[in-house]
C-alpha cells in the first residue's frame, strides 16, 4: 500500500513544481525516480560552462547538438527540456545515437551506462573531435571520458577530466569544476 | 547674556569672532559630514550589490548542480567582509539553499527569497538580488551587512572638534591685533570719559587715531567735552550768582526784619499815642457835650433876646395903628422913635448871631491888610462919642500913633466898638474909658481899653467869653446880646491875633488885643488923593437926572425903594414885577441903573443879568444886584458876574445912595465914551 502512495506524489511534484522537501527520507525515496531528470537537467546545464572552439558553430543560431547513445528515459526527459530552453538564443537539438551513426555534427555525447562496456570504442571514435564526452559509471574517466556522473550519498553528482576536454580543444569552466566532486588528470 | 552683558567690548568682539568661527566651522563640516556619509553610504550599497551579484556569479553553478558544499564554501569567502554579518543562497524556487553568518551572529534568515530588492533596517542593509544565468533565474542571494554609522560619525566629530578647536585658536590668534585696531580706540575714549567722570576735568580729550566711525565718535566726544565744559563753566557762573542773589536777599531779609522791628516799636508808640487821642477824644467829647449843652442854652438865650425888641416894636406898631386909643402925633412920633430903635437892635442882634454862626462854622471872610490904626481909632471914636456923652463918660484915645495893623478893616473895628461899647456902657456914671496902642515886641500891636467900672471877680473873667453871658447885667437896663465878646474874641484869632481881659473888683477892667504889625507907610499919599477926587466927582454928579429901573416882586420892598427914591428929585423910577418885563423895559427906555432883585419868580436875577449883559442894548447900563443874599459868598459871586455892585437887604440908606451915585457916574462915562467910539466901550465892558 505504500508505495502506490508514493508514486502518486512523485507524479505530482513532476507536474506541480511544489517546495522540494530536503528530508533525509523523503530523499531516498525520490533517488530512483529522480536521477535521469537530474542528469538531463546536469546534461543540458553543462553547456553553459563549456567552450567550443570558434568553428564549431557557423552562426549565433546554429543549433548545439546532443547526440545521446542509450539512456532513451534521460534522452526523452532532455529532450523536452530543450523543447522549451535555448542557450543564449541558440536551439538545442537532442539526438539519439545507433552505434553505427556518426558523430558528425554532435557536440555532446552522452552515453548511457549500458553501453559501459563499449566505453573505450566511443571514446575513441570522438578522439581528436571537439564533443564534450558524458558517461554515467564508475571508471569512465579513466577511458577517456570528458565528465562522469556519480551517484555520492544518494544524490547525482559528476566529476571531471578537463586534461581530456582540452585535448579535444574543449574548455571546461572553472566555475563548473568548482561544483565537481571530483576532478581528474589535473595533477598529472 | 553675561557673555555679552558684563563683560568686556573686547571680550564681546572676541565672541563675535569665535560664534561667527563656530558657527561657519559647524555648518561646514555639517554639509561636509552629511554629504561624505550620503556618498559613502550609498558607495556601500553598491558595494553590498556588487558583492552580492559576484556572490550570486560565482554561487550559480552551486545551485545549477545542487551542491550546498559548494554554496557554503562560497558563503565562507566572506569571512573577509566583517561588515557583511550574514549571507544566503535561495534556489530558483525561493527556498533556502545555503546560509552564512559572521562570528558572533545570530539571526534568522527570510524564509523566502524575494525579487531584487535592498532594506534599511537599524545600522545596515539587507539586499536580495536574483541570480541569472543563461536568461534563467538560478535563485537569489541574500546578504545582510552592518553599516557603522556611529563609528563613521564619531569619527567625523572628532575630526570636527580637531577643526573647530584649531580654528578657534587662529580666530583668537588673528583677532588680537584686529581687536587692538578696533577697540583700543573705543576703550581710550572709554577711559577717559571714566576719568573726565571721576576727575570732573572736562578740559581732557580723546586721542584720534583713524578717520573711520571710531574717529567721528572721538570727534563727536570731543565736542561734547567742550559742550559740557561750557556749560559747566556757565552753570558755575549762575550758581555763583545765585550765591551772590540769595546773600542780597538775606541781607534784604535783615533789613526787612530790622524794619518790622522798627515798624512794631512804631505801631507801640502809635497804639499810645492813639490811647492818648482816645483819652484826649473823651475829654473832646465831654467837652462838645458841655458846648453842646451851651448852644442849647444859647438858643433859649437867644430867642428871649430877639423877643425882647420885637415886643416893643410890635407893641409901639399896633398904638401907632391904633385908631381907637387917642394918640396924639408927639405920641405918635414917640413911639415910631422906640420901633425904630428896637428895630435897629434886632438888627444889631440878628447880625452878631448871623456873625457868631459864621465865625463858629468857618464861614466868615476876612480879607487882611494893612490898616493904620490911627484912623481906625478915629472913625471908632466918632462912633462912639455920642453914646458916651450921653453917659458922661470921658474918652481917651491915644494921639500921633503911625502904627498899622493886618487885619480886616470892618472887623477891626467891630471888635474895638464892641470894646468901647461894654467900657462905656459898664461903666459908672462920669467914670472913662482910656484907649492905648502899644507896640510888642516889634510884632504885635497891642490895642488896650480901660474902664473905670464895677469890675469882675475871676468867676466872672472865666465866663467872659461865653455866649449870652451878661454877668448879672440880665436884668439890667443895658441893651446888649452877650455874644459881642464870644464874636470878637474868635474875630481876633481869626485874624492871627489874641485877646484878654484883667479885672480888679472895683477898680475896673482891662481889654486887650494884640494883633500882627505892619511897617509903617504902606498907603502912599497918591492914593489919598484920588479918594479925595472921587469923593468930590460922586458930589458933583448927584445934580444929573437919571432913570432907574428897579425889577423886584415883592411888594413892600418895591413900595420901599419908590419912597426911597422919591427923596431925589434928579430920578426916576421905572419899576418891574418879574425878570422878562424887566429886560423889556431896559431895552425899550435904555436906563442909566438898573436894580435887579436875585431870587424872582421864573426867570432869576442872575440870569437876567447874563441877558442884559450879552444884549448890545443893554451891555453898559450897570446892575446893581439888592438881595436878602447876604453871604459873603453870594456877594463875592455876584460881583465877579458881573454886578455893578451889590447891596444886601436889609438896606442901609447911605450905602444905596452911595452906590446909586456910583453907578450914575459909571453911566455918565459909559455914555460919553459911547458917543466917541464902540471898540472902547467893549474893551471896558467886563
Amino acid at each position: 500500500m505504500v508505495k502506490p502512495c508514493v508514486l502518486i506524489f512523485a507524479w505530482l511534484l513532476l507536474f506541480f513544481p511544489v517546495q522540494p522537501c530536503y528530508s533525509e527520507s523523503s530523499s531516498t525515496d525520490f533517488i530512483g525516480v529522480a536521477d535521469f531528470q537530474v542528469k538531463a537537467a546536469y546534461l543540458y546545464k553543462f553547456i553553459s560552462y563549456i567552450e567550443w572552439p570558434p568553428n564549431t558553430f557557423p552562426n549565433a543560431d546554429s543549433p548545439l547538438t546532443i547526440g545521446i547513445r542509450g539512456a532513451d528515459t534521460m534522452a526523452n526527459e532532455l529532450s523536452k527540456i530543450v523543447a522549451t530552453h535555448s542557450i543564449n538564443g541558440r536551439p538545442v537539438i537532442v539526438r539519439k545515437l545507433a552505434s553505427a551513426d556518426t558523430l558528425a555534427g554532435i557536440n555532446i555525447l552522452f552515453v548511457g551506462i549500458e553501453h559501459r562496456e563499449t566505453y573505450a570504442e566511443i571514446m575513441a571514435s570522438a578522439k581528436g573531435l571537439p564533443i564534450l564526452t558524458v558517461t554515467e559509471s564508475e571508471d569512465a574517466l579513466s577511458r577517456g571520458s570528458m565528465i562522469n556522473f556519480l551517484m555520492i550519498d544518494g544524490r547525482v553528482r559528476f566529476e571531471a577530466a578537463p586534461k581530456a576536454a582540452k585535448q579535444c580543444n574543449l574548455t571546461i569552466s572553472a566555475r563548473l569544476l568548482g561544483a565537481a566532486y571530483r576532478i581528474v588528470g589535473e595533477a598529472s | 547674556m553675561s557673555l555679552f552683558g558684563a563683560h568686556t567690548l573686547q571680550r564681546k568682539l572676541l565672541a563675535v569672532v569665535l560664534l561667527t568661527t563656530f558657527m561657519a566651522v559647524i555648518f561646514a563640516l555639517g554639509a561636509f559630514i552629511f554629504y561624505d556619509l550620503r556618498v559613502d553610504y550609498r558607495n556601500f550599497v553598491t558595494d553590498m550589490s556588487t558583492q552580492s551579484e559576484l556572490l550570486g556569479h560565482m554561487t550559480a553553478p552551486a545551485l545549477n548542480f545542487d551542491d550546498k558544499q559548494l554554496a557554503i564554501q562560497n558563503l565562507n569567502l566572506l569571512k573577509i567582509r566583517p561588515t557583511v554579518k550574514a549571507a544566503a543562497i535561495y534556489d530558483a524556487k525561493g527556498n533556502l539553499f545555503a546560509s552564512y553568518q559572521s562570528a558572533g551572529e545570530n539571526s534568522d534568515f527570510p524564509q523566502q527569497a524575494e525579487t531584487n530588492s535592498t532594506y534599511t533596517n537599524g545600522n545596515g542593509i539587507s539586499l536580495f538580488r536574483s541570480i541569472v544565468e543563461n536568461n534563467t533565474m538560478v535563485g537569489s542571494v541574500y546578504l545582510r551587512a552592518d553599516y557603522e554609522l556611529l563609528g563613521k560619525i564619531a569619527g567625523y566629530l572628532s575630526i570636527a572638534l580637531i577643526v573647530m578647536l584649531l580654528s578657534t585658536l587662529v580666530a583668537i590668534i588673528f583677532s588680537l591685533p584686529l581687536q587692538k585696531n578696533v577697540t583700543g580706540p573705543i576703550l581710550d575714549i572709554a577711559a577717559i570719559a571714566r576719568e573726565v567722570m571721576q576727575g570732573r576735568d572736562y578740559s581732557r580729550r580723546a586721542k584720534k587715531f583713524s578717520d573711520d566711525e571710531v574717529g567721528t565718535l572721538v570727534e563727536s566726544f570731543n565736542n561734547m567735552l567742550i559742550e559740557i565744559e561750557r556749560r559747566t563753566q556757565e552753570s558755575e557762573k549762575s550758581n555763583r550768582e545765585i550765591a551772590h542773589e540769595v546773600q542780597k536777599r538775606s541781607v534784604a531779609q535783615q533789613e526787612i526784619m530790622r524794619l518790622n522791628q522798627q515798624l512794631e516799636k512804631r505801631v507801640q508808640e502809635r497804639t499810645l499815642q492813639l490811647e492818648t487821642t482816645n483819652r484826649e477824644l473823651i475829654l473832646a467829647k465831654a467837652s462838645a457835650e458841655q458846648a453842646n449843652q451851651a448852644k442849647s442854652s444859647f438858643l433859649s438865650s437867644m430867642s428871649h433876646e430877639l423877643r425882647t425888641p420885637l415886643n416893643a416894636i410890635l407893641g409901639f406898631g399896633q398904638l401907632c395903628a391904633s385908631e381907637t386909643l387917642p394918640v396924639t402925633a408927639e405920641q405918635r412920633k414917640e413911639f415910631i422913635v422906640h420901633i425904630v430903635a428896637a428895630g435897629k437892635h434886632l438888627l444889631l442882634l440878628i447880625n452878631e448871631v448871623l456873625d457868631l454862626a459864621k465865625v463858629e462854622s468857618g464861614t466868615i471872610a476876612l480879607s487882611l491888610e494893612p490898616i493904620s490904626v490911627a484912623e481906625v481909632l478915629k472913625e471908632c471914636e466918632t462912633m462912639i462919642a455920642p453914646l458916651a456923652e450921653a453917659r458922661s463918660v470921658k474918652l481917651t484915645f491915644p494921639e500921633n500913633i503911625s502904627l498899622q495893623v493886618m487885619a480886616d478893616r470892618t472887623r477891626l473895628i467891630q471888635i474895638l466898638l464892641n470894646l468901647l461899647s461894654n467900657a462905656v456902657k459898664y461903666n459908672r456914671e462920669g467914670g472913662a474909658v482910656i484907649v492905648l496902642c502899644v507896640m510888642q515886641d516889634h510884632r504885635k500891636i497891642r490895642l488896650t481899653v480901660r474902664d473905670t467900672g464895677p469890675g469882675l471877680d475871676e468867676r466872672h473873667v472865666a465866663q467872659l467869653f461865653q455866649p449870652f453871658n451878661r454877668l448879672g447885667q440880665e436884668g439890667g437896663t443895658e441893651e446888649g446880646s452877650g455874644i459881642g465878646l464870644v464874636v470878637s474874641k474868635r474875630l481876633v484869632e481869626l485874624m492871627g491875633g489874641e485877646i484878654g481881659v484883667t479885672s480888679t473888683v472895683g477898680l475896673g477892667s482891662m481889654f486887650w488885643i494884640e494883633l500882627p504889625s505892619v511897617a509903617v507907610g504902606l498907603m502912599t499919599a497918591d492914593e489919598m488923593t484920588d479918594t479925595a477926587n472921587l469923593q468930590s466927582e460922586v458930589t458933583a454928579i448927584k445934580r444929573k437926572a437919571a432913570t432907574i429901573l428897579y425889577v423886584e416882586d415883592n411888594p413892600a420892598n418895591l413900595k420901599f425903594i419908590q419912597k426911597l427914591v422919591g427923596f431925589r428929585e434928579d430920578i426916576d423910577l421905572l419899576t418891574a414885577v418879574n425878570a422878562n418885563l424887566g429886560i423889556e423895559l431896559a431895552r425899550v427906555h435904555q436906563p442909566d441903573i438898573i436894580l435887579l432883585d436875585i431870587n424872582l419868580p421864573g426867570l432869576s436875577g442872575n440870569e437876567a443879568l447874563g441877558i442884559l449883559r450879552r444884549d448890545a442894548r443893554t451891555a453898559h447900563i450897570p446892575v446893581i444886584a439888592l438881595t436878602a443874599n447876604a453871604m459873603p459868598k453870594e456877594v463875592k459871586e455876584g460881583m465877579e458876574r458881573g454886578f455893578f455892585n451889590y447891596l444886601t437887604k436889609p438896606i442901609n440908606i447911605d450905602d444905596f445912595f452911595t452906590s446909586l451915585d456910583a453907578a450914575m457916574q459909571f453911566s455918565r462915562e459909559m455914555r460919553l465914551n459911547k458917543e466917541f467910539g464902540r471898540s472902547e466901550v467893549k474893551e471896558k465892558a467886563p
